[in-house]
């Protein structure tokens, strides 16, 4: 009985361990910043294993059942902390409780732990003895999961599956331990079916970890996910609320269904609706179709060339039953071809002209992005526009990125090109911004294709009319060797975002 | 609804995979080995193979002559420069030897089947008023595609080097630029200034090239970069790391062996805003332009075995085959070191520093913590200068794979550091590589599966004190009866604009000789 709860030891210490690892790395791989979450969260760990010690004194008669609980209810928590901390990232506000709270009660339990052990091993051995052996087995089992964690559980389990597995682990301890202590423990046949009912919980947690991992980023969404799928390029989730249908790439909002008609309204048709004869149309992005759709509302258009990096992106709006609805099939169209390719380089290669171009790409991030709004690259744009061709951009919004919208138009400028901004109100996004470009100066339309529900011959006069808070301001060019347009757009999303 | 900054960043959150390689610093260091995986790569064979043949039985007596007015000897930048400044005076016939199967010398270069990559020098700073034949070059080469309002050259946006430029990677995480300005304090930051000011004093009387600068300030290169650093008050150690990294980077020196005059003439002989081009083969791009005309003139695989003023003899590397060229002016656009061998003259003070660069290649750029991956991308800590980014130029915007060009000056006593790296086995160059690279970029075993690496024995002249303006620099430049002498290291500094300099010099020296009236180059 000596050398099993000695064993026990081992078994606990390694649990401890590995339960703040977890909370360590789900800390570190959810906020950030490691060196930060592992220092606190070992110490508030540390903290609560010493008020768990502390609290042991208050334990008196039932030691062995008190520790059976205290294994059982450690097990169960430990087991599922980082189900609980993924899930609660995404779908409670306080995380950061959450996860304290967490570390709090385990540290607890773990910290009675070794005390209740010593009390419950004192007449098997000398107090030396017992000290000495109960310690360094508590460290070497320490030892073991801080070597076992990084090299082979986190890289083959991954975080969920491990805790589920040492939640196990510790619960297969109480269990022993009621076996051990069959003698002396009158509700043994009580513990039993705890900790029956803890592992059948812990177990189907382990084997279910595929779907606690799926819902655990469904938290990050606000609504029920209808399509998920990570492509080559990025993460694409369609999320449905009633009849509201929003897709977002790598978390980042690109369309609600419900105003998305204004967006995709007002990209297009100011453009189009001026050129005189557009019947050749170059799509650059809006792989989601519902540029085209707008687009083939112009019955004078007669082919549209569709470029988007992502194969996955058009196809599944072009199959995908609920998603082709949006666009209304426009994908299908027998006037559109599809070419996969990276926007910048496709248009340095071929030769074709366009009478309209739509350049819909994500807002100038990072450099990567920012590069397709430089000099350089409206540079080869204006070599693909037909003689009275327009390009139409979409230019993230001037009221939130004020400098960014006009770096934007800048840079069509400095590119030889006329500038016309305009903006929109989209409720999902807020003031919305696009710059028109085109060798010649932009003159409005007098007509616009039947059937648009946001944009006409006379609201359309006032996109062009810009308030004092949207004026423009002085701003630099955006040059491939210069892209003041990421330190633009980063300052000023950060102070709305922070 | 709230703003969401709609359509943003398509690197998209931490993966798994990123958070293993992050967090993982901090307790797997030491367990990387377990889970490492196959690194490929190989010592790349350069010159020093052929070198040894010098050493070994050769044929003494041509198997057969062939006849050309000029024959050039050597096609890096100086020989294919001296070619260029030829054929643009008309003169077409003329032969150019070069012992590596390809042109370029020091603006050599590779490719695999992610990309071109550089195996030596990779970029040229925007050339100044005085670097007038460059700008020549440049206008023929389409860098420069017109002219501004004041009268300064445009460039072809797609050459220039693309934001970001650089990162110093300090304390844990990448920083803008390459000052190490985390941490500096109040005292670091008023030195960096005062420097700054002191280099704009000093610019106008330094030159590219060399021989355009002032001869009034001379008395600089008899000190080292250190004293001067010290007189002046120079104390701040991050604003000496910053100088030493220029001098390492630019000389392959370190402040305690570069000149006092070469360390400024770093800073002064440009604008203080310098902006580079470059492209993903390095200034090997301008390398295979230079030599793409040439045709069958360009001979490789030819060793010069001997040289006097009735032309050249060569050892056909292939056959081993002895060659005389027999030529009414010899252009050697060789290094001194190798000058010495087959014309013998004295190569008095020409000390070179070796260098080794690996090239990397890796299923993405790493990122790291903080500023994003640059074009240059230098550590603090460490010898080597960091690396540089293959793929940067490229107009493609999501993340692929690349090849990173790693840079390590060999600072210390040329022969023995010599020494050093032919006794090394590939596998402690792959080591060292991983090694430099971890501390920023935890992942970098995991993104590496190439790790090739060339040895440049003499890769750069090292402008030690009393080299650039001594005595035996100027007389090796001056041409010998028919022989003339042409190489970046007769300028002391190893700078692609020295060596176009050379060539074209050496190549207006033999125009006048033959009698061809053509204005000069060289303004």
């Amino acid at each position: 009985m000596k050398h099993a709860l000695l064993v026990s030891v081992f078994v606990l210490a390694t649990c401890g361990l590995v339960y703040e690892l977890i909370a360590g790395a789900a800390a570190s791989y959810l906020l950030g910043d490691s060196v930060t979450q592992f220092s606190t969260i070992i110490g508030a760990y540390l903290f609560s294993m010493g008020i768990g010690s502390w609290l042991s004194r208050y334990v008196g008669r039932g030691l062995i059942a008190r520790f059976i609980q205290i294994e059982i209810l450690v097990g169960v928590v430990g087991g599922l902390s980082s189900t609980i901390l993924f899930v609660a990232f995404g779908q409670l506000p306080a995380f950061r409780l959450i996860l304290y709270a967490v570390v709090a009660l385990i540290g607890i339990g773990v910290g009675m732990e070794i005390p209740l052990l010593l009390r419950i091993l004192k007449d098997q051995l000398q107090f030396k003895d017992l000290v000495a052996q109960v310690l360094s087995l508590d460290y070497v089992g320490a030892l073991a999961a801080s070597i076992l964690f990084p090299i082979w559980l986190v890289p083959h389990l991954g975080l969920i599956r491990t805790s589920f597995l040492f939640g196990i682990a510790n619960i297969g301890v109480a269990l022993w331990t009621t076996w051990l202590f069959r003698e002396h423990l009158p509700a043994a046949r009580f513990f039993r079916v705890q900790g029956a009912a803890a592992l059948v919980l812990l177990a189907a947690g382990f084997a279910g970890s595929a779907a606690i991992s799926d819902f655990a980023e469904e938290g990050l969404y606000a609504d029920e996910i209808i399509f998920f799928r990570t492509t080559a390029y990025q993460k694409i989730v369609v999320t449905r609320e009633a009849d509201d249908v929003r897709l977002y790439l790598n978390g980042h909002l690109q369309f609600s269904s419900r105003d998305e008609y204004r967006y995709h309204e007002a990209l297009v048709h100011p453009g189009l609706a001026a050129v005189a004869d557009p019947g050749r149309v170059l799509v650059l992005g809006g792989g989601d179709g519902l540029a085209v759709r707008e687009i083939l509302k112009d019955p004078r258009v007669r082919e549209v060339r569709l470029v988007d990096l992502d194969p996955e992106m058009t196809r599944i709006f072009r199959d995908h039953a609920s998603l082709s609805q949006l666009n209304g099939g426009a994908l299908r169209s027998p006037k559109l071809r599809v070419t996969n390719a990276d926007a910048f380089l496709w248009l340095e290669e071929a030769g074709d002209r366009y009478d309209f171009v739509v350049v819909d790409f994500p807002d100038p991030t990072n450099y990567s992005l920012s590069k397709l709004y430089t000099t350089s690259f409206y540079r080869r744009l204006a070599r693909r526009l037909a003689e009275g061709g327009i390009a139409v951009i979409q230019s993230t919004s001037p009221l939130f990125a004020r400098k960014s919208f006009w770096c934007i138009a800048e840079t069509v400028r400095a590119a030889g090109l006329q500038a016309a901004p305009y903006h929109v109100y989209v409720p999902s996004f807020g003031e919305w911004g696009f710059v028109l470009a085109s060798r010649e100066a932009y003159r409005p339309p007098e007509r616009f294709p039947e059937g648009l529900r946001f944009v006409s011959a006379a609201t359309s006069r006032s996109f062009f009319e810009f308030p004092p808070d949207m004026a423009p301001v002085p701003v630099e060019a955006n040059r491939l060797n210069h892209q003041v347009l990421v330190q633009y757009y980063d300052s000023e999303w950060k102070t709305i975002n922070p | 609804m709230t703003p969401s900054g709609r359509r943003s960043t398509p690197d998209g959150g931490l993966t798994r995979r990123d958070f293993l390689a992050g967090s993982g610093a901090l307790f797997l260091s030491g367990c990387l080995g377990a889970k490492r995986k196959r690194i490929e790569g190989e010592i790349v064979a350069d010159a020093r193979a052929h070198g040894h043949l010098l050493r070994g039985p050769l044929p003494t007596t041509p198997s057969r002559t062939v006849e050309v007015p000029v024959v050039v000897a050597g096609a890096g930048i100086a020989g294919l420069s001296a070619a260029w400044r030829l054929r643009r005076a008309g003169v077409e016939d003329f032969l150019v030897l070069e012992l590596e199967s390809s042109a370029g010398g020091n603006a050599r270069w590779g490719s695999n089947a992610v990309t071109e990559f550089p195996w030596a020098a990779h970029y040229v700073p925007l050339p100044t008023r005085e670097s007038v034949a460059v700008r020549e070059l440049f206008r023929e080469l389409g860098i420069i595609v017109g002219t501004d309002a004041r009268g300064e050259p445009e460039y072809e946006e797609r050459y220039l080097c693309a934001a970001p430029q650089e990162r110093l990677f300090e304390f844990g995480r990448w920083h803008d630029g390459l000052y190490p300005s985390a941490a500096a304090d109040a005292e670091d930051l008023a030195q960096l200034r005062r420097f700054r000011e002191r280099m704009a004093e000093f610019r106008g009387k330094f030159a590219i090239p060399v021989e355009r600068s002032s001869r009034g300030l001379l008395e600089l290169d008899a000190l080292t970069m250190r004293r001067w650093l010290d007189r002046e008050g120079f104390t701040s150690p991050r604003l000496r790391w910053y100088v030493d990294y220029a001098c390492r980077d630019d000389y392959g020196c370190t402040i305690d062996t570069t000149s006092a005059w070469a360390g400024i003439h770093y800073y002064a002989s440009r604008p203080e805003d310098e902006e580079v081009v470059t492209w993903p083969a390095g200034i090997g791009w301008i390398a295979r332009r230079l030599a793409a005309p040439l045709g069958r003139r360009l001979v490789t695989g030819a060793l010069v075995a001997r040289a006097d003023g009735e032309g050249v003899d060569y050892l056909d590397t292939r056959t081993r085959e002895r060659v005389r060229v027999r030529a009414k002016r010899v252009i050697l656009a060789l290094p001194r070191f190798v000058v010495q061998r087959v014309f013998p003259r004295t190569a008095d003070g020409f000390t070179y520093a070796p260098w080794v660069v690996a090239n990397v290649t890796v299923d993405r750029v790493p990122e790291g913590r903080g500023a994003p991956p640059c074009w240059d991308n230098v550590l603090r800590d460490g010898d080597s200068l960091g690396y540089v980014v293959a793929t940067h130029q490229s107009l493609r915007t999501r993340p692929g794979p690349s090849v990173l060009t790693w840079y390590l000056p060999c600072t210390g006593d040329p022969a023995s550091e010599r020494a050093a790296l032919v006794a090394r086995p590939w596998e402690y160059w792959r080591d060292r590589v991983i090694a430099d690279l971890r501390p920023a970029h935890p992942d970098i075993e995991e993104r590496a599966s190439r790790i090739d690496v060339m040895l440049l024995g003499h890769a750069m002249i090292r402008p030690v004190p009393g080299f650039v303006w001594g005595k035996s620099r100027a007389e090796a430049a001056a041409r010998v009866g028919n022989v003339h002498f042409a190489h970046s290291d007769l300028s002391g500094l190893s700078l692609f604009e020295e060596a176009q300099y050379h060539g074209v010099r050496a190549a207006e020296e033999v125009l006048r000789a033959m009698g061809v009236r053509c204005p000069s180059l060289l303004g």
